[in-house]
């Protein structure tokens, strides 16, 4: 090679050389994984992105970086990671993000397949077939089969477990296997429901649920720093068998006052808070760089709960003129801010719900009905009824008994408004006992009821020894019995159209409205959605 | 003395509406009757009398022991451990900032008496007095996080990891505390440094020839340094009170927190030793002040007892 050609390739070497590195950046970006670096966590500029070091099958790579999502929540209670072991609902929003759930709920409110492909159910619905998906990892790199389906539920089912679950699963009699990803669950009685049940079920590794340290689910994100009660630090799981998020991680921290909450978000410390109070929709809604997430049908509930064992709302006429008696149009206005359904049938299933059943009686607004009916049941004028409600949280039920105090005046019954802390408020009816009944007269007792976002569930909730209301109508269950046997959803519909029907003619406790736990959010952050009865879902959550 | 407030707060704490057992199943846990709630109870060892609670829980403090709580199934002593360094570091660093103000403007205030500055100095210490902490807080956030963002508005990131986003982090709370903690130090050390530079020593230190520098620092300041003492002792044990509300509203996991959260939850160890602990504290510190007397007025040593 001549001295000329040698200088030109030795330049057009370092030239390949020079392209390389500027385009190494790029092409990484383009692929989202390449170019080995060690400091994981460490985030370097390329061009107009910023790349993230993480590790993944042992390889330290760059990443594109999606950034970290700050999550707020009010109150407390983020006491366990454990998923199948819920006590509140500020742990229902961190659970799909650790672990998966063999069903899911979508965006749009229908139940679809997660790390159960498919599902079949023997004639009597006691059966239930599931098919697994295959290839789908723990975060220990252990692979997830049926058997870890069955500790899960067994888990589930024992009772010294004290699994919020339970209730949702019922009792089951056994399990059968076929190979590693199919498993078949036998349950002691008929659920035509039964993938509606599954979709609060997570699947954790064994050693999660024996020791509350330990988190190694098969989620989207890896857990990676832990404080009860004040902070959950997840990443990115790189290997996510469903596609990895684009965030490089979610910090869901404690903000346990809602005014400075709200006012973290809008100076940026925070990019969500979720439950936020109805009463401060109207700042939010004021900000143009905020929002709030609103779900395709709401399936939470606002109860007014009577004890329908003592007067006056044993009587069934108390409980229809305590419907007739609220102003939903201006409670839903002036408490909740406008965000919900209002029911005016007093039943739990909204009308978006496909079994939702038309024509019931609607309790319009009236008070000259709503006292003939009182009057009939021993309310008279000069009486007092008393509102139990929470303080220092729910702020929107005081405002409710407030709208009812004073429409109550007009046909002179006297509401006195009692505010309390939780444990004084749960102690009135709480527990259910049918032996001793814990009993609570002339009291109208605000909760709130979200039970898994589907109608069997909704409905479910007051059966006999579901509610602490204490109704127990013998239609009303075996009605439930025969919705859970039924082996087409026309025949489903049928049946739960008869339940609200009966619910609403017998009104055991007066829903106002059907609404969810607000979650306010920067309008930059894009891609979660809204449950029914107010479970944020951030999964896919990235920022625009 | 910590015996009597350990009996007081454990009977206290029982004789409250509801246990741990009953929250953490809560309302609605279909299939959760009294029966089942009556067995966990047993298994809690709630169901014993209380007289058999008591003396298990002091005989078990006395070993070291605090127990585990309810709800998280964590050891009480470590749960409080890692929420005691943020509570020490916004009590005094409110306290040590109240102090410099307190005295900076007492001596002001002071100084030019019935001044235009000596009215300001009455007019702050008025608003320290009447301002609640929440709204002091709610003012601050709105001023330094949203109008004039240079401060973050909540968390806390230990000093060791970050000295300076701990210090930006604690601006706030500490602003809030050490304003309400201020303003009875402020009223107490003016009218004491008042009343001490209008009294017969220090005209007769002043007939002497003694320079007024030197009034003020050997005569006029010790003797208005003791009540004011005692109001420091007192305030510091408010703060421990104020503290939960300022942990609160700027999500500052001390044991204000985790108080407020044991007492909705009825978390009865962590609540228990977290009380313990705070009566603790304050013996030591009214301890420390008494000492503290002896140092600014000789007369009043233990020496000299």
């Amino acid at each position: 090679m001549k001295k000329e050609e040698r200088k030109i390739a030795a330049l057009a070497g370092l030239l390949a050389l020079v392209m390389l590195w500027t385009l190494a950046p790029a092409s990484i970006a383009a692929n989202v994984v390449g170019g080995t670096c060690r400091k994981v966590g460490e985030i370097v500029k390329s061009g107009d992105q910023n790349l993230i070091c993480d590790k993944f099958n042992g390889k330290s790579r760059y990443y594109v970086s999606g950034g970290t999502l700050k999550y707020g929540y009010t109150g407390g209670g983020l006491v366990t990671l454990n998923p199948n072991q819920i006590s509140s609902g500020t742990q229902k929003p961190v659970a799909p993000l650790l672990y998966d759930s063999l069903v899911r709920i979508d965006a749009k409110g229908a139940i679809v397949p997660w790390l159960a492909s498919s599902w079949t159910s023997t004639a009597d619905q006691k059966s239930w077939t599931l098919v697994l998906r295959e290839g789908v990892k723990f975060h220990s790199g252990r692979e997830f089969t049926n058997q870890d389906v069955r500790r899960n539920l067994q888990w589930i089912s024992n009772p010294a477990n004290k699994s919020s679950q339970a209730g949702e699963i019922g009792k089951i009699s056994g399990f059968s296997f076929k190979g590693r990803y199919e498993v078949t669950i036998t349950l002691k009685n008929a659920n035509s429901q039964f993938p509606g049940a599954l979709v609060f079920i997570y699947m954790a590794d064994a050693l999660s649920l024996s020791n509350p340290k330990v988190v190694n689910g098969t989620g989207p994100f890896k857990l990676q720093e832990f404080a009860s009660d004040d902070h959950v630090y997840v990443t990115n799981n790189r290997g996510y068998w469903a596609g990895s998020s684009k965030l490089d991680g979610i910090k869901i921290m404690r903000s346990p006052d809602a005014t400075s909450a709200l006012l973290s978000l809008q100076s940026g410390a925070l990019d969500m808070v979720w439950n936020i109070p109805p009463t401060s929709i109207a700042q939010v809604r004021a900000d143009k760089n905020l929002g709030f997430l609103t779900a395709p049908a709401f399936t939470g509930a606002h109860v007014l709960m009577l004890d329908t064992k003592s007067a006056p709302f044993k009587n069934v006429k108390a409980r229809q003129a305590l419907s007739y008696a609220l102003d939903r149009e201006t409670i839903f206005r002036t408490a909740f801010g406008s965000v919900g359904e209002i029911s005016m049938t007093s039943t739990p299933i909204g009308k978006k719900d496909s079994a939702y059943k038309s024509g019931m009686t609607e309790y319009d607004f009236n008070l000259d009905k709503a006292k003939a009916l009182f009057a009939e049941a021993g309310v008279k004028s000069g009486d007092t009824l008393t509102f139990w409600t929470l303080a220092g949280r729910r702020f929107e039920w005081i405002a409710m008994a407030q709208v009812l105090q004073s429409d109550l005046k007009k046909i002179g019954i006297t509401l006195d408004i009692k505010p309390q802390e939780t444990a004084s408020w749960l102690g009135k009816f709480f527990p259910y006992s049918a032996s001793s009944p814990k009993l609570y007269p002339d009291t109208i007792v605000a909760n709130f009821l979200s039970p898994v976002p589907t109608s069997a569930y909704q409905l479910n909730a007051y059966t006999t020894g579901g509610n602490e209301a204490k109704w127990d109508n013998a239609e009303y269950d075996a009605l439930m019995k025969s919705a859970l046997s039924a082996s087409s959803p026309a025949e489903y519909r049928a049946i739960t159209g008869k339940m609200q029907e009966l619910y609403n003619r017998e009104v055991p406790c007066v829903i106002p409205l059907l609404a969810a736990n607000i979650t306010a959010y920067k309008t930059s952050v894009k891609g979660m959605f809204l449950l029914g009865e107010g479970t944020p879902q951030l999964q896919d959550a990235y920022f625009d | 003395m910590l015996f009597s407030v350990s009996l007081l707060i454990f009977v206290v704490l029982r004789l409250l509406p509801g246990d741990p057992v009953s929250i953490s199943i809560g309302a609605g846990h279909r299939g959760i009757g009294a029966e089942e709630l009556d067995q966990y109870r047993t298994e809690s060892g709630l169901n014993r009398s209380y007289s058999v609670q008591y003396w298990l829980w002091i005989t078990k403090i006395l070993q070291g022991d605090f127990g585990v709580s309810y709800f998280s199934g964590e050891n009480v002593l470590s749960m409080i451990g890692g929420n005691l360094m943020p509570t020490v570091e916004l009590t005094f660093s409110a306290l040590i900032v109240a102090v410099i103000f307190a005295f900076t403007l007492a001596i002001i205030g002071a100084t030019w008496p019935r001044s235009f500055a000596d009215r300001m100095v009455t007019a702050i210490a008025s608003l320290g007095m009447a301002i609640p902490t929440f709204i002091t807080a709610i003012i601050l956030l709105l001023t330094f996080g949203i109008w004039f963002p240079i401060l973050p508005t909540r968390g806390y990131v230990p000093f060791t990891e970050d000295p300076v986003e701990n210090l930006r982090l604690i601006a706030m709370p500490t602003m809030t505390l050490a304003f309400a903690a201020m303003a009875p130090i402020l009223r107490m050390l003016r009218s004491s440094l008042g009343e001490a530079a209008t009294s017969p020593w220090t005209r007769t230190a002043e007939g002497k020839g003694l320079l007024w520098p030197k009034i003020v620092r050997k005569h006029i300041f010790p003797n208005a340094l003791i009540p004011t003492l005692t109001v420091i002792g007192i305030t510091f044990g408010r703060m421990l009170g104020g503290v939960v509300l300022i942990e609160f509203i700027f999500a500052w996991p001390g044991i204000g927190t985790l108080m407020i959260d044991a007492i909705f939850k009825r978390d009865y160890m962590i609540l228990q030793a977290a009380i313990l602990f705070a009566a603790f504290a304050t013996i030591i510190v009214n301890f420390l002040v008494d000492i503290a007397y002896g140092i600014v007025d000789p007369r009043l040593s233990f020496k000299n007892k």
